[in-house]
């Protein structure tokens, strides 16, 4: 994972305490954050947006623990994974039998490009486990490594290749289920 | 050599896929709760308030108060599905473990009926808090139900918002909550303004729509408007 000098500057100066690198570094963090978080949680509910927002909280607060500023990234990405998937074993309780709780506003907004085929994937990507979402989202969305993803996850790298080998499995047999053709393509390491 | 390997979804799809669907680089904010979200307490005051609320309840707290198609002796009518009664049982452990209490499943009191089929029924906490649980009726969709809970109503939050959208072939609902005195609920569908009734404490709306704001209209005629921002 790239970190830049200036995001490791303001995670140096933010664990000793300084407020305003701390409000730069959250401001440096924002987007991958909320984005990682949204997408583990499930974009389209308020229940993501608010995730995101107490996540944003949890790396704020949690700034002094941080050991190594060159590990800020992978640092509140595990933060952030945290309270993803405590939110995301929240909501799929409450949302009984997998009725998504999905505001209308919300998904209208995430819909404008929405074609048939990504929204039977962005379905069934919402009804698989918290762990396997987290791990598709930190290796394929985040980008981070195996080993990276491995790391924020607190597993095995073998754990991570099983999760994604598992989440996509779940999702070739949901669009088989509704019908989608299989797709050619050049191979890809898995 | 080009090695070609068939599947249904590649994992270029999917990233892209969750990158179409990952939303703005900031949260998006409301200025006033539009969920229920008691689990923003903190675990030392949700303890505190778990003692104290409890106590309240067998006290006698009624957290119906203020929806009157609630407060009725239990009937076969109230009895709850046998799938929510099990989930119930599940979410139990877990809500329980956050410090809000449990649901009492006894207390549970079906409170209106949409003409689709879709029954509501409202739940109490030992908490004191309340939860609205929606049941879809049989075969309408790929879902049985939601649940959701939070604070009971009041003047300043008399109604709630919930949505739901069980699978991309059905239009979205939503849904709430509306304490007595509460007759309607105005918001924007469809770049119009958009009036549905409250029946039995509960008003539904099928299809797209904007509720960034919601207007409350009360039964003295006066009006409320409620913001919940981004």
């Amino acid at each position: 994972m790239q970190v830049t000098p200036d995001i490791v500057d303001l995670a140096r100066r933010a664990s000793a305490g300084e407020t305003a690198a701390a409000n730069g570094l959250l401001r440096e963090l924002e987007p991958l954050v909320v984005r990682t978080v949204r997408l583990v949680v499930g974009s389209g509910s308020w229940a993501a947006e608010d995730a995101a927002q107490d996540a944003l909280l949890d790396i704020d607060r949690g700034i002094h623990s941080l050991r190594d500023p060159q590990a800020v990234k992978a640092w509140a990405l595990r933060v952030a994974t945290q309270r993803a998937i405590k939110v995301s074993r929240r909501e799929r309780l409450l949302s009984l039998r997998r009725s998504p709780n999905l505001d209308p506003e919300l998904v209208t907004e995430s819909g404008e490009t929405e074609t048939e085929r990504s929204a039977a994937i962005k379905v069934a990507f919402d009804l698989l486990s918290p762990r396997l979402r987290a791990t598709a989202v930190l290796r394929l969305h985040a980008g981070l490594s195996e080993e990276e993803t491995a790391e924020v996850l607190g597993c095995s790298v073998g754990t991570v290749k099983s999760n994604l080998h598992e989440a996509r499995r779940r999702l070739a047999r949901a669009l088989r289920e509704r019908g989608f053709e299989p797709t050619t393509m050049p191979k890809e390491a898995t | 050599m080009t090695t070609e390997n068939v599947h249904p979804l590649s994992l270029g799809e999917l990233a892209r896929t969750l990158d179409a669907y990952a939303g703005p680089l900031r949260p998006r904010t409301r200025l006033a709760r539009r969920r229920w979200r008691p689990w923003r307490l903190a675990w030392a005051a949700a303890a505190l308030a778990l003692v104290l609320a409890g106590a309240a309840y067998a006290a006698g707290f009624n957290p119906f108060a203020g929806i009157s198609a609630a407060d009725h002796p239990a009937t076969s009518n109230d009895s709850l599905p046998a799938f929510l009664s099990a989930d119930i049982a599940e979410f139990n452990s877990t809500y329980e473990q956050m410090g809000h209490g449990h649901l009492l499943p006894d207390s549970a009191r079906f409170v209106s009926q949409l003409p689709s089929g879709m029954r509501f029924y409202t739940i109490a906490t030992s908490a004191g808090g309340l939860c609205l649980a929606n049941v879809y009726p049989p075969g309408s969709s790929n879902a049985k139900g939601g649940l959701a809970c939070g604070d009971s109503l009041s003047h300043s939050q008399p109604i709630t918002i919930e949505g739901q959208r069980p699978n991309p072939d059905v239009p979205p609902i939503s849904f709430g909550l509306a304490m007595d005195g509460v007759t309607a609920i105005s918001f924007m569908a469809g770049g119009v303004e958009t009036t549905v009734p409250v029946k039995d404490n509960v008003w539904a709306y099928e299809g797209q729509a904007n509720l960034d704001s919601a207007t409350v209209h009360w039964a003295d005629g006066s009006t409320q408007t409620l913001i919940y921002g981004r």
